[in-house]
């Protein structure tokens, strides 16, 4: 039902129209009929549907995975350096944060991020994500540094060689993790 | 005075209702990626982008990277409000039965 109405919509569309089109979802049942005022269960369909879209698209999976590990390695060159030259530590940092503030920008336009990996724009308030989620997201993400900061502190306590290498380190090494439970924090069931 | 907002004809197509639906959240996104993400072919999703295209709600730009042509969809701000309007009818619609549906915020990338 659903693919024979999609086919007469583009068989008036079009004249060519041979495409068998997917579902869009495997468990969907039924459609909506092409009639000029839905009823509820069709309009409460297509929001549903409009709201899946949304999410789907709105994901934070958005950058390429190349990008965090890059992330990654730059942040444990960095803990290298701060480890092995303390005095470079901080102007190494401003241009870092400078080159990173950089590179969170340049996927906005079409043509750079397309260059850099990009299939859309990332965006940084995801559709369809309560205030509730938002706030649960950024209190992992605090959790996970206040977490990082007091290992330091217990590392260098400890005399342990090269802390912030082995810090930096340990949370590159977990991304997956974290950011598996980022996502999670953001994807509210109650939004 | 409840605004009930406009449904609109185009949109009730479930195929461009995907479509704007998947741009909305974006500020540009790769005809691939929207292709994927609506499970269509490629003349089929042309075909669809056409026709936003004409109505004014779906701008599309032609284009490389190096030597590999691109081509980026994005919704134009008419599109947008048509969308808006749209989905605040339906859900006037479907909370007429009782059924409020999923909650739908206006999106936040404009």
């Amino acid at each position: 039902m659903y693919f024979l109405c999609r086919q007469q919509h583009e068989s008036q569309a079009s004249t060519e129209t041979h495409e068998t089109l997917a579902p869009l979802k495997d468990n969907r049942e039924g459609v909506f009929t092409m009639q000029s005022h839905p009823t509820p269960e069709e309009a409460a369909k297509a929001l549903n549907e409009v709201n899946e879209r949304r999410e789907q698209a709105a994901a934070p999976d958005a950058h390429p995975a190349w990008t965090l590990w890059a992330l990654g390695a730059v942040a444990i060159g960095y803990g290298v350096v701060s480890d092995l030259r303390p005095d470079l530590s901080t102007p190494l940092l401003f241009v870092l944060v400078a080159a990173a503030l950089a590179l969170a920008a340049l996927p906005r336009w079409k043509r750079s991020g397309s260059a850099m990996g990009y299939q859309r724009s990332p965006s940084s308030h995801p559709v369809g994500m309560s205030g509730r989620a938002r706030m649960m997201r950024t209190g992992v993400m605090l959790v996970l540094m206040a977490l990082a900061a007091a290992a330091g502190l217990i590392m260098r306590s400890f005399d342990v060689p090269y802390p912030t290498t082995i810090g930096i380190t340990v949370v590159v090494l977990t991304i997956p993790l974290w950011r598996g439970l980022l996502n999670r924090a953001a994807r509210d069931p109650k939004a | 005075m409840t605004d009930h907002g406009d449904l609109d004809q185009s949109l009730l197509n479930p195929t461009r209702l995907s479509i704007v639906s998947v741009l909305a959240a974006n500020h540009w996104a790769e005809f691939s990626y929207v292709r994927e993400a609506v499970k269509l072919s490629d003349s089929a999703l042309s075909k669809q982008v056409s026709a936003l295209d004409k109505l004014g709600y779906v701008q599309a730009e032609k284009g490389y990277v190096g030597k590999r042509p691109r081509t980026w969809l994005n919704l134009t701000d008419a599109g947008r409000k048509a969308l808006s309007g749209h989905i605040t009818a339906l859900q006037h619609i479907a909370a007429h039965a009782g059924n409020p549906g999923p909650s739908n915020r206006p999106s936040s990338e404009e």
